[in-house]
């Protein structure tokens, strides 16, 4: 049984193989490489499809399902003989594609993981719909539009983050299977009508039940209703859900103002928190003066459109504002004055993390998160930089990779000033990027240092960091304080330094465990367990 | 032995099968008769695992029957399904994996070509190899539904020469459903008809050979169990079931062939249904 | 004098046996029974009546005897494997076999291990004999009775019968 199985599955595994040769042979001929990744991509989502529903497409073709189920082998272990040598088949050819990617990567429609999600979910509706219709068409056709659809949604629309919006959709697909190995093992094949009459009616059951339960449980738990914290520097803590905007004061807990809306708070400038707010017709640009609770709107954007990688220097404040996947232009306010700049076309695809401008000269810096990679933009020239880390500071740009530490300044003569060699990586947190920062530590072969983009100095600073601890920075003024904490513990080291030297060393103890983000003020921290709990530690 | 008790069948809410109940033991050759849809293929398909989804038991020496079992059974299916892609050597490599002890049986009168495929071969060469593959796994229990009218007469030969030989050799246990009677009435020992998914008849083939008669008379007397009837203009003639030698009256027995008798049963089925 | 009836069911097999050597290894029952062999010297009589009350294995033991007492098949004689004469009969081998057992248990055959059935004796050889010519009288008649033969003209006819019979002889 099983050996017939891979014999079928391979011929099937060939085809497809044979195609991805003809493709990139292609490629190396004509100057094809930009469409090949996109073009592999469509290819590649088919075969999963095709693999799916062609587990009973011989006995359905040639009149085998009596033969089939008299034999002497349970129907689960028909159905798992068909399925694995198949299911090792799609892997194999992902595992395939993958490098082929990776060396001819200009384009593509989708990110790893969101690629792999939807090439198992279209193998697995396929295969649940590889009984229902008598012709392999209609499976093909619907399993491709319903994978369109959730192409398009994940693609296009961009809401909700990825990993959530794959579980909402996936649990309910997953009904699919589930129901189909249910019926297949319960439920008489060979008259298919009826089995598929039955099964049909069962699965949407199932699938609207699981859907409408599942959306009871996320709306009763909250499970989605996420709650964003904020610290400003000089300790006001920024507490934002669903329902309102919360403002407190860390020194004595207390509320100073309530806002009924909710507002993304993005970041806080001078007294001022930048947030985006929702409403029917679009997002909102808005801030919000922390002393008076007054809001004001900067800037409207249509429907779908979002504002992400903010960044603050000294004398202005950049968003990127973006629709569905795709970068529409730079917000940039620098003193009350809002200026639209349209996003290079480089960039217009790319999941941008880091977006600055120095100065207004043109010049760019683009850290994305797709590829991890620094470019260079300047006079609609593009210059890849740097692959690794990267951190801003007024017009001095440091880059960080495995092996080396340099610093650049005036990029055009493109000589770093600073070079340390050796292994190295910045200990930094994301969240802290949109903020320019004087100091950095950097973990290097030889030891812990701190850098000082100020002074262009290294020094190093006694302290020991193991693998699983994380590294959390602020500084104020020549007032540097530095975070140290490991998930598992609830103590947190916490080392301040002043102009550069070493003033002290003190450990405070949280109340949570695990998974936390960690602000740092001038007056305290703030300790965020999974954007649901808050604690605000006292230096 | 296999016992079936209280099988049933539901397509559709539609009964096919209505709790049948009967036994095959070792040697036995059953024949199931009766018109079309009255449930004959749904019955062997239930007794060869085909259809899980039935009402009551069906149990192997006293064990209800599970997918393992099936190796003690093999089924000729009237729809002759097997893979028509497949190469006869193929087909009989893929059985040797599937059966625990598969030996091909030596046919001299019929010659595999390995390299054929299945679907070139005539209907009455597929049954052929069907049964020929069926026969290699041993089986204990055999069940065949209406093949036989796929094989010409030489075939046809062969078939049940193929066929009497196992039963000998192998004290193969049959249950056969068939529309034609005349090539193998002297196979079965017993006979079931079917009617609307119930068995109306489930007889010894002596004992109905003995009281199944066809009475010829000017009028036919009261008082037989008439199955069915048939009133000429000059004589009436009926088929009598159970008869015995205690009848008495002016009228003419006769003894019937089983397909005569089938017949007559399926008829007056018919016209009962009419009435 | 023994009258071998070769049956054969169809014509076009003939050429098989006239090339019996040739074709041998290709042989199996289904064609064999085409060719009766020696040991098996099968009487026109050996065939079943399945219109008849009568039970099959009974009918075969009844032929079978009657090759006997006809002097077809004489002591010492194998008789068909239980398998080649089922499968020439088309019937079911377990009723050959049972009628051999009850033939066995008769005494009037034996079986040899490995080998089969074999004519032990010629048993019963007046009773059976008369048994088997009473049946034949009986349905002759009662035909004759029907096609209006008074009694005085049967046994006129019996005796021109017989007459003419020696007279071959």
């Amino acid at each position: 049984m099983l050996k017939k199985e891979i014999k079928d599955t391979f011929r099937e595994f060939f085809v497809i193989l044979s195609l991805i040769v003809v493709i990139i042979l292609l490629a190396t001929i004509k100057n094809f490489d930009f469409y090949l990744i996109p073009l592999l991509e469509l290819i590649l989502l088919l075969y999963p499809t095709f693999s799916g529903w062609s587990i009973f497409s011989r006995e359905r073709k040639e009149g085998g399902f009596e033969h089939l189920f008299s034999l002497p082998i349970g129907k689960l272990s028909i159905l798992l003989n068909k399925l694995i040598p198949r299911l090792a088949a799609i892997l194999i050819v992902l595992g395939i594609y993958f490098p082929i990617r990776e060396f001819f990567a200009s384009f593509f429609f989708f990110e790893r993981s969101v690629f792999v999600l939807l090439y198992i979910l279209l193998f697995i509706l396929s295969f649940s719909f590889s009984l229902l219709f008598t012709s392999g068409a209609i499976v093909f056709v619907s399993v491709i539009i319903i994978g369109a659809i959730l192409a398009f949604v994940i693609k296009m629309l961009g809401l909700f983050s990825y990993n959530f919006l794959f579980f909402f959709i996936s649990i309910p697909i997953l009904t699919f299977p589930m129901v189909f190995i249910y019926s297949f093992l319960k439920d008489d094949i060979l008259p298919l009508q009826f089995f598929n009459k039955k099964y049909l009616t069962r699965s949407i059951f199932v699938f609207f039940v699981v859907l409408l339960g599942l959306s009871i449980i996320v709306k009763v738990s909250g499970f989605n209703e996420n709650t964003y914290y904020l610290l400003s520097d000089d300790g006001k803590i920024i507490i934002s859900n669903s329902k309102k905007t919360m403002i407190v004061d860390s020194e004595n807990n207390k509320k100073i103002f309530s806002i009924k809306k909710r507002i993304f708070p993005i970041i806080v400038k001078e007294k001022f928190l930048y947030g985006g707010m929702e409403s029917k017709d679009g997002a909102k640009l808005v801030s919000i003066d922390l002393k008076k609770g007054k809001i004001k709107i900067l800037y409207k954007v249509e429907k779908y459109y979002r504002f992400v990688a903010p960044h603050v220097d000294e004398e202005k404040l950049t968003f990127l504002v973006k629709r569905g996947g795709e970068n529409k232009f730079i917000l940039l306010i620098k003193k009350d004055k809002m200026e639209k700049i349209n996003c290079p076309k480089k960039f217009i695809n790319e999941d941008v993390l880091l977006f600055k401008l120095i100065s207004n000269s043109p010049l760019t810096f683009v850290y994305t998160k797709q590829s991890y990679k620094t470019y260079l933009y300047k006079e609609g020239r593009i210059k890849y930089l740097f692959k690794g880390d990267c951190q801003f500071y007024k017009d001095k740009i440091g880059l960080c990779d495995s092996k080396s530490f340099k610093v650049f300044q005036n990029m055009e003569d493109s000589n770093p000033v600073f070079v340390e060699e050796g292994k190295c990586r910045i200990l930094s947190r994301w969240f802290e990027w949109p903020y320019e920062r004087r100091y950095i530590i950097i973990k290097a072969k030889t030891g812990n240092y701190i850098f000082d983009f100020e002074t262009l100095s290294l020094s190093e600073i006694k302290l020991k960091i193991k693998k699983n601890e994380f590294v959390g920075t602020g500084n104020f003024g020549d007032k540097l304080i530095i975070a140290v904490w490991n998930n598992n513990s609830g103590k947190i080291k916490v080392l301040t330094f002043s102009k550069g030297e070493f003033f002290s060393e003190k450990i405070y103890s949280s109340s949570f465990k695990g998974r936390r983000y960690i602000f740092i003020s001038k007056k305290g921290m703030m300790v965020v367990r999974w954007m649901k709990k808050y604690e605000f530690i006292k230096f | 032995m296999i016992e079936i008790r209280n099988l049933s069948f539901e397509f559709e809410k539609r009964k096919i099968l209505k709790s049948i109940n009967f036994n095959i033991e070792k040697g036995e050759c059953i024949l199931i008769a009766g018109k079309n849809g009255a449930g004959k293929t749904t019955l062997l398909r239930c007794l060869s695992g085909v259809y899980n989804k039935h009402g009551g038991e069906i149990l192997l020496d006293g064990k209800s029957i599970g997918p393992k079992d099936r190796d003690k059974i093999g089924y000729l299916p009237s729809s002759l399904s097997l893979y028509d892609k497949m190469k006869i050597g193929e087909a009989i490599e893929f059985h040797k994996r599937v059966y625990s002890n598969f030996s091909l049986i030596d046919i001299l009168t019929y010659k595999l070509e390995e390299n054929r495929k299945i679907e070139e071969l005539s209907k009455g060469e597929k049954v052929l190899f069907y049964l020929i593959l069926t026969l290699s796994h041993d089986p204990s229990y055999f069940f065949i539904d209406d093949v036989l009218h796929f094989l010409d007469p030489y075939l046809r030969e062969i078939f049940l020469n193929i066929l009497i030989e196992k039963m000998e050799e192998k004290k193969l246990s049959i249950i056969m459903s068939s529309q034609t009677f005349s090539e193998i009435e002297g196979l079965p020992t017993q006979i079931i008809i079917l009617d609307r998914g119930e068995i109306v008849l489930n007889e010894n083939i002596e004992t109905i050979k003995k009281t199944y008669v066809k009475i010829t008379a000017k009028e036919i007397p009261d008082n037989l169990p008439v199955v069915y009837k048939t009133d000429w203009d000059s004589f009436e003639e009926a088929y009598v079931y159970p008869y015995s030698e205690n009848f008495s009256g002016d009228f003419k027995v006769e003894f019937l062939r089983l397909s005569d008798i089938i017949k007559s049963i399926i008829g007056g089925n018919y016209a009962k249904k009419r009435d | 004098m023994n009258r071998k009836i070769y049956y054969f069911r169809n014509k076009p097999e003939l050429i098989i046996f006239k090339n019996l050597k040739k074709y041998k290894k290709s042989l199996d029952i289904s064609v064999l029974l085409y060719y009766i062999n020696n040991t098996m010297k099968v009487h026109e009589n050996l065939r079943i009546d399945f219109s008849s009350p009568v039970p099959i294995y009974a009918q075969v033991k009844r032929h079978i005897k009657y090759l006997i007492l006809a002097g077809d098949l004489k002591k010492g004689d194998d008789l068909p494997s239980v398998r080649k004469l089922a499968a020439f009969l088309r019937i079911n081998p377990n009723t050959v076999a049972k009628a051999y057992r009850e033939l066995v248990f008769e005494g009037i055959i034996d079986s040899r291990p490995g080998k089969g059935f074999w004519v032990k004796e010629r048993k019963g050889e007046n009773g059976e004999r008369k048994k088997i010519l009473k049946e034949e009288f009986e349905k002759f008649i009662e035909k004759a009775i029907k096609l209006g033969f008074s009694s005085e003209e049967i046994k006129e006819f019996l005796e021109n019968f017989i007459g003419g019979v020696n007279d071959r002889d």
